[in-house]
């Protein structure tokens, strides 16, 4: 069938009876105790008593497809060129000298028989172009990890140890190779590109006959030792990846970024977590997914600017607390201080950049609902909740004052209810901050300007409970949401435009978690809903704006909601030249304010919206346009900071603003 | 111990607000002292201090005066006072023969002795080590209590019993309510003045000091004065056996605001302030002894005077042997 059956070698040849045996029995013992490892660790995850999830199940073909394109494309990995190829060379060699492997396996011990001929010289150049792959590929990693040019990959002799192991069993495998071939040295060989050159080398230094036998058995155990440690240490640390983060992987979610579930209040079961027991098996598997490659850390704001916060200590932290308490006791609490867990401004850069798709940040406001829970928070955290409980805005101001921002205005308030059909949310920023004001102030102008039958809430709107979700407080957030769905609801409201991108993406994303009915309007934001007009050719910018333009994407705009390209869209109508910010679109950089980071103010050796105006300042626009309330006072706040009274910094313009200076409203 | 608190929502503009920072500290104290639930004790309509009690974690009932056991502490919040006056402390701690201080920043026991730290003014603070029961107001600018979260509240109002007032209110998720008002206190008056206050005596305020002077009958006076020398321990309210009893004179037309509270017919056992017997209680036991010796009201003389013109609690000037009752370590600049 495949040719010539003297073309193939004999497996097992010159290794004696007793040590194949030996083998078989050890490598049987290996892989047990790899399985009870990982059922063990399983069946401890499940002991969790956070409120289930829904089944993965139902979605198994979904998620399976995404594991095959994870592994063949590697396109998250890759964000990071040299990794991401450096990791598909030894996945890619590493799934051949598996198959390789198993192709031996049923040659030998089951009555099939076709690893003769041409097919066992293809399947032989394969296996030495995978396992080359699969050297290099480990090289790369370990001269990026011994060289020291990556700051953000952990620096434990163990990972370095575990990295060696595997580059052991592939230099090994070779070596054995060509100490076989070396013996008699067959011409059919050749297609072992790397074997043969070796056991050409070998030979030539003078290598053969019993001595050479004796090599290879050497080899063979030397190979079946470090293989049965690898099959032994799979499920632990470094090596467990393997299983844990493909599983990681299939598990998770499909929810935009900044989108965090709903989580039930159950009367017996306080929201938040403390230890490991109270997060979800999926949880719990991710943390042992965890890869320690560090880019969560790398691209963390709060840990740019030198605030306590590495997010891979908090995944870390939780397996280890996971690991050595399996049994929980009241004094199992995560050692996690105070200001790493409010150092967080919930951009989600961490989820985001995670190669085995851990959700770092939902893990945080998890621990800060535990700390909501056991009283210790922040005296600034607690002023907001009671700001938000008492005056129903984050700013501690009566919620009287909504409508000061429409003074001289023709701003049409609903009235008690009045059916609303296009709602405009100002947003609590949009109401009581300057900054704020000044864009709810442009958008009003251009709704009147297009004739759009509109209404604001005013004194009835409420804050929609962001801050305070976002800083652990869920019950309070709750309160917000049935709240506002109960009052949007009996207005019949059909269409939201927000401004403010945190109130666009919890009544977009989260509000119908809280009652499903909220999916019943379309929440716009306005830079959405600006664009479309653009393109309608409603608005065109009558004036011309000597401006040049850097856009900083709003984290729960860009990255939490994919909203990248309305915003640059409306710049072009405007003819205004767009010069990008190094990191920009869905991997933008925060501006420091989310995640109630806007009150709560956890100190570093920078501010993050120094470092976020330093690059925008460095593309030399003149203007620094935004879409949220939020980044343009963190901003304007940055460039008071950094800019000299002499010197003018780039103005910061919410995109309606420019809008408006370009209509001439 | 036994540690009852005694909390009760502001008022702001006629409506029922929230719970001051002075209230909720008192029950984080009453709650660590206990080392565990406090009892706390609210006006039976105020729905906002039992629901946030029960989710503090304390044992909550309506407050009935007549029915208290006697307790080690009794801790007072400003809303609780904000009700029903400096009078209430003042009766309580002339009731259980407790130490009284007012404007109380923190509290602690440890080795038998109470160290309670007062609000002193313009920044500085008294520390007062006794022992024995006392009865603090606490302030509103003492230390943040633990934060009490949305999802405990709510807990706890299914917990809370329904109250014919309660069940007026809107059962939905808590209403909106007006934060009640940030006061230091709801005199804004110094703490000693307070006390001397709750006891029936003038203020001693800088603005007013030529008010202090008492005008009544001899008869009044005097009971006044012994009120405030009893108060401060420096005499005993064991009379001589030949001695009558004051006696309020029914000719006086200005009644001191406590005078209703002394007995026409001699003290009650739990109304005298002598020195405690080291069988009463273990805390007791180190409770430094009182001054006087001699505890007839005649034996005294006016060698009090030096100190009573700087006020009762400010003992540490006075370097005299056999001083009693509760001393000053040290004031402190804020």
């Amino acid at each position: 069938m495949f040719g010539n059956e003297a073309i193939t070698r004999e497996i097992l040849g010159n290794v004696p009876h007793w040590l194949a045996v030996l083998f078989y029995i050890s490598a049987t013992i290996a892989c047990s105790y790899a399985a009870l490892s990982f059922w063990q660790r399983t069946r401890s995850s499940r002991k969790s008593q956070a409120p289930s999830t829904p089944s993965p199940v139902a979605t198994w073909n979904v998620r399976v497809i995404r594991v095959l394109r994870y592994l063949v494309f590697h396109e998250q990995l890759r964000r990071d060129p040299y990794a991401g190829w450096s990791h598909l060379l030894v996945v890619y060699g590493f799934f051949i000298l598996f198959v390789g492997t198993c192709l031996v396996f049923l040659e030998h011990d089951t009555p099939l028989h076709f690893f003769y001929g041409w097919f066992y010289q293809a399947a032989s150049l394969v296996i030495d172009l995978g396992g080359l792959a699969f050297l290099i590929g480990l090289s790369m990693f370990l001269a990026r990890r011994i060289s020291g040019c990556s700051t953000r990959i952990l620096r434990e002799w163990w990972v370095t140890a575990l990295s060696g192991l595997l580059l052991t069993i592939g230099v090994s495998g070779f070596l054995l190779e060509a100490a076989r071939i070396a013996i008699d040295l067959p011409a059919h060989e050749w297609c072992s590109i790397v074997g043969y050159p070796l056991a050409v080398g070998l030979r030539s230094a003078g290598l053969q006959g019993s001595t050479a036998v004796f090599l290879q058995q050497i080899l063979w155990a030397g190979h079946a030792i470090v293989c049965i440690a690898f099959f032994t240490l799979l499920p632990w640390g470094f090596f467990g990846h393997m299983a844990y983060g493909l599983t990681s992987i299939s598990l998770r979610d499909e929810r935009r970024l900044s989108h965090l579930p709903i989580i039930p209040l159950l009367a017996a079961q306080p929201p938040g977590a403390t230890s490991w027991i109270n997060f979800s098996p999926r949880d719990l598997l991710q943390t042992d997914a965890c890869t320690t490659c560090g880019r969560c850390n790398e691209v963390c704001p709060a840990a740019a600017a030198g605030k306590p916060l590495r997010p891979r200590d908090v995944v870390l932290e939780l397996r280890r607390n996971h690991t050595e308490h399996a049994v929980p006791l009241p004094d199992t609490r995560l050692q996690l201080s105070d200001e790493v867990l409010w150092s967080c401004t919930t951009c989600a850069a961490c989820n985001q950049a995670c190669p085995v798709g851990i959700d770092v940040y939902d893990k945080i406001v998890d621990l800060r609902r535990g700390k909501v829970e056991l009283g210790q928070v922040p005296a600034s955290a607690e002023d907001v909740f009671a700001s938000v409980a008492e005056f129903s805005n984050p700013f501690d101001r009566p919620n009287a004052e909504r409508l000061h921002w429409a003074r001289g205005l023709d701003v049409p308030v609903a009235q008690d209810g009045e059916p609303i059909e296009t709602l405009y949310w100002i947003g609590c920023s949009g109401s009581f901050s300057p900054e704020g004001q000044s864009i709810a102030r442009s958008m009003v102008k251009i709704l009147n300007h297009l004739g759009v039958n509109y209404r604001v809430l005013g004194t009835a709107e409420r804050c929609t409970g962001d801050p305070a979700r976002r800083m652990g407080e869920e019950g309070l957030f709750q309160q917000c949401a049935a709240q506002n769905i109960r009052e949007l609801q009996s207005r019949g409201v059909k269409r939201v435009i927000t401004h403010c991108p945190h109130c666009y993406n919890t009544m977009r994303n989260e509000y119908p978690g809280v009652n499903p009915s909220a999916a019943g309007w379309q929440t716009q934001h306005h830079t959405e809903f600006l664009a479309e007009q653009m393109a309608a050719g409603k608005l065109e910018g009558s004036k011309r704006l000597n401006e040049t333009v850097t856009f900083h994407d709003p984290c729960y705009l860009g990255r939490g909601n994919g909203i990248v390209r309305e915003p640059r869209e409306i710049l072009s109508t405007l003819n205004l030249p767009i010069v990008e910010m190094p990191r920009h679109g869905e991997t933008s950089f925060c501006c420091g304010a989310g995640g109630g980071s806007m009150w709560l103010d956890v100190r570093g050796s920078e501010r993050i919206e120094n470092q976020r105006y330093a690059e925008a300042s460095a593309t030399s626009a003149s203007v620094i346009g935004t879409g949220c309330p939020f980044c343009k006072t963190m901003l304007m706040a940055a460039r008071q900071a950094s800019t000299a009274a002499d010197v003018p910094g780039p103005k910061i313009l919410d995109v309606a603003e420019l809008v408006v200076m370009a209509e001439g409203l | 111990m036994q540690v009852l608190t005694l909390i009760a929502a502001g008022h702001l503009h006629g409506t029922q607000s929230g719970l001051s920072v002075g209230d909720r500290t008192a029950l984080h104290f009453g709650n660590l002292l206990a080392g565990g639930p406090c009892e706390a004790r609210c006006p039976e309509s105020d729905r906002h201090a039992w629901t946030y009690a029960v989710a503090a974690g304390a044992s909550c009932a309506a407050w009935n005066e007549s029915g208290m056991l006697s307790p080690d502490v009794i801790l007072v919040g400003p809303g609780a006072i904000e009700l029903w006056g400096d009078e209430l402390a003042g009766r309580l701690a002339e009731r259980f023969a407790a130490e009284l201080f007012f404007d109380v920043l923190s509290i602690d026991w440890r080795d038998s002795v109470w160290t309670v730290v007062c609000d002193a003014g313009r920044g500085c603070k008294d520390i007062v080590q006794l022992a024995g029961p006392v009865v603090v107001v606490v302030s509103d600018q003492a230390a943040r209590a633990p934060y009490v979260s949305n999802f405990r509240l709510t807990q706890a109002e299914r917990f809370t019993p329904t109250l014919a007032t309660v069940a007026d209110i809107s059962p939905t998720w808590q209403p909106v309510t007006p934060r009640p008002p940030r006061k230091t206190s709801p005199l804004a008056v110094a703490a000693e003045d307070r006390t001397n206050a709750a006891f029936g005596i003038e203020s001693a305020s800088a603005q007013d000091r030529s008010q202090k002077f008492f005008s009544d009958t001899p008869a009044v006076c005097a009971q006044v004065l012994l009120r405030y020398l009893v108060h401060h321990g420096f005499v005993s309210r064991r009379l001589p056996e030949n001695q009558d009893r004051p006696v309020a004179a029914p000719t006086s037309n200005r009644q001191p605001i406590t005078t209703t509270s002394l007995p026409q017919s001699g003290l009650t056992p739990s109304q005298r302030r002598s020195p405690r017997r080291a069988a009463e209680s273990v805390q007791r036991l180190t409770r430094r002894p009182r001054l006087a010796t001699d505890t007839s009201v005649t034996g005294q003389e006016s060698a009090f005077a030096g100190p009573l013109q700087r006020g009762p609690r400010c003992l540490n000037h006075s370097e005299r042997p056999g001083r009693r009752g509760p001393f000053r370590l040290k004031s402190l600049e804020a």
